[in-house]
């Protein structure tokens, strides 16, 4: 890698490091486990840097699988919801509960939905970016996407208990 | 509770707050510099296609010392459960320092397959000899690449470059190497060349450059992460766990499972080492969506194999000057 190479890798780390963290925390809802999963994706994003046209694409691309491979194991208790307990944000306005069980219900549902809403919801990607982060077409992308959100409602309609194992929302 | 009104504000109100505490660290750029260093380097050491029968022999004939070699004496072990007995880990690493000692100047062949989703994503066959270089000492390494052209995409891999480098074995301090280089860089390749240096695609190019020192860095030589004393080292340290005994290819080899104490890979690593010769044979990682696997056989230095370091041209293809990128 030239030193041009490194100092624009170091700058596409910088750029979107937390980005891509913040990604897999969304996939996997656990901070150490996002982390590692981000550096081993831009690990290989440093080794393919001068033929990669799309960084960016291929990191989330990256980020995307890594995080379903890990989800099949121990990151499946994480995914079902257990709250974090790291220095949650102040709720400024009220309605944190509401929110933290959506996370929650969105953690629950299949990966490929999961990451679908992830990438189209949050993430704010296209259909075709979203497809192309999970390797799909586009038009799975669509169908995953309804029954993503037609099964999140039916989660969120159920009594917390159901969900998280946990926690009840007053009628 | 229904949710009549659930929309994207919602989620990403929701996400945005559950994920205001994950960032990337400080560091980040340098830890993944470095884990990126070592994983390139990772990637000049696998192959795996024991076609080197007649290496892996040679090998096998030069390292009847290991402890288990044929297995224990009998004299001291009962001939019923040699086959099925474990090593320990001591006198695991200490057969593979003394096997690799005596291979240390073959041609060291390996190839690596990463896959996606069942499909092949890409694949490195690397030639270097010698297997572990001493400093000073005239060296070699092909590196033949190919790839899909959109990854992950599903599309057969197509050869992106092919090329060998000859070099002085720099020490364990130098950064950068000088070296004479013949590249080939196939049809539809975005990039071929190393450190700063171009070579248009379609075409070939010999030049002179300081080519990184980890780059020609063979995996299983000194430093290397598959080098007999780098895991003869991690076993002790427990990296690496004497998993069982079992046959490849014909062989008895063991297998090793990496750790959590490990540093490869924070996907699930297995190593196979011939329990006749201590040396890595193959080793696969990953699971599931994606996977990495590779084998190293151990070739007798001469002439014919020595011709494997020289790259082919492919017809129509013309020379052309490298470009400094």
């Amino acid at each position: 890698m030239s030193p041009a190479d490194d100092e624009a890798f170091e700058a596409f780390v910088r750029a979107h490091g937390t980005t891509l963290v913040r990604l897999a925390g969304a996939l996997t809802g656990n901070p150490d486990v996002s982390e590692e999963v981000v550096q081993s994706a831009l690990e290989r994003v440093f080794v393919r840097w001068r033929r990669l046209d799309d960084p960016l694409a291929y990191s989330r691309q990256v980020v995307v699988n890594l995080c379903r491979d890990r989800g099949r194991g121990a990151g499946r208790r994480e995914r079902v919801g257990l709250p974090r307990t790291d220095s949650p944000a102040p709720d400024v306005i009220g309605t944190r509960d509401d929110r933290d069980q959506l996370v929650r219900a969105v953690r629950a549902l299949p990966y490929r939905q999961r990451a679908v809403l992830v990438l189209r919801f949050w993430h704010d990607l296209t259909e075709q970016q979203a497809a192309d982060a999970l390797g799909i077409r586009a038009g799975t992308v669509k169908s995953q996407t309804s029954r993503a959100l037609q099964r999140l409602r039916q989660l969120l309609d159920t009594p917390a208990t159901q969900v998280t194992g946990g926690r009840h929302d007053p009628p | 509770m229904t949710h009549p009104d659930l929309d994207v504000r919602r989620i990403r109100e929701a996400f945005d707050r559950d994920l205001s505490g994950y960032r990337a660290p400080n560091d980040f750029p340098e830890r993944v510099r470095h884990g990126g260093l070592r994983r390139a380097r990772q990637r000049r050491v696998r192959r795996v296609t024991c076609v080197g029968a007649v290496a892996c022999a040679a090998a096998v004939a030069l390292v009847a010392t290991a402890p288990w070699a044929g297995g224990p004496p009998k004299s001291r072990t009962p001939p019923a459960a040699a086959p099925q007995r474990l090593p320990s880990a001591a006198s695991l690493g200490k057969a593979m320092l003394t096997a690799f000692d005596a291979a240390s100047g073959d041609i060291l062949y390996s190839t690596e397959v990463d896959t996606n989703k069942g499909q092949l994503v890409d694949t490195y066959l690397d030639w270097n000899w010698p297997a572990q270089p001493v400093p000073g000492q005239q060296a070699r390494w092909r590196e033949r690449f190919a790839e899909q052209t959109v990854l992950f995409s599903g599309k057969p891999v197509s050869p992106v470059e092919d090329f060998t480098v000859s070099y002085l074995s720099p020490s364990q301090q130098a950064t950068n190497v000088p070296a004479r280089v013949t590249m080939v860089c196939y049809a539809g390749s975005k990039g071929c060349g190393m450190g700063d240096t171009e070579v248009r695609a379609r075409t070939w190019a010999r030049y002179g450059q300081q080519v990184p020192a980890f780059a020609v860095a063979s995996g299983v030589g000194a430093g290397g992460m598959f080098s007999p004393a780098t895991l003869a080292q991690g076993i002790t340290k427990g990296q690496w766990r004497v998993l069982r005994r079992t046959r490849l290819d014909g062989q008895q080899v063991i297998v090793l499972s990496e750790t959590s104490k490990g540093t490869i890979s924070p996907l699930p690593f297995l190593l196979w080492v011939s329990a006749r010769t201590g040396l890595p044979v193959k080793y696969a990682s990953g699971s599931g969506g994606s996977t990495s696997s590779g084998i190293f056989a151990y070739l007798r230095p001469t002439r014919a194999n020595m011709a494997l370091f020289r790259v082919p041209i492919p017809r129509g293809y013309p020379r052309s000057d490298p470009v400094k990128g």
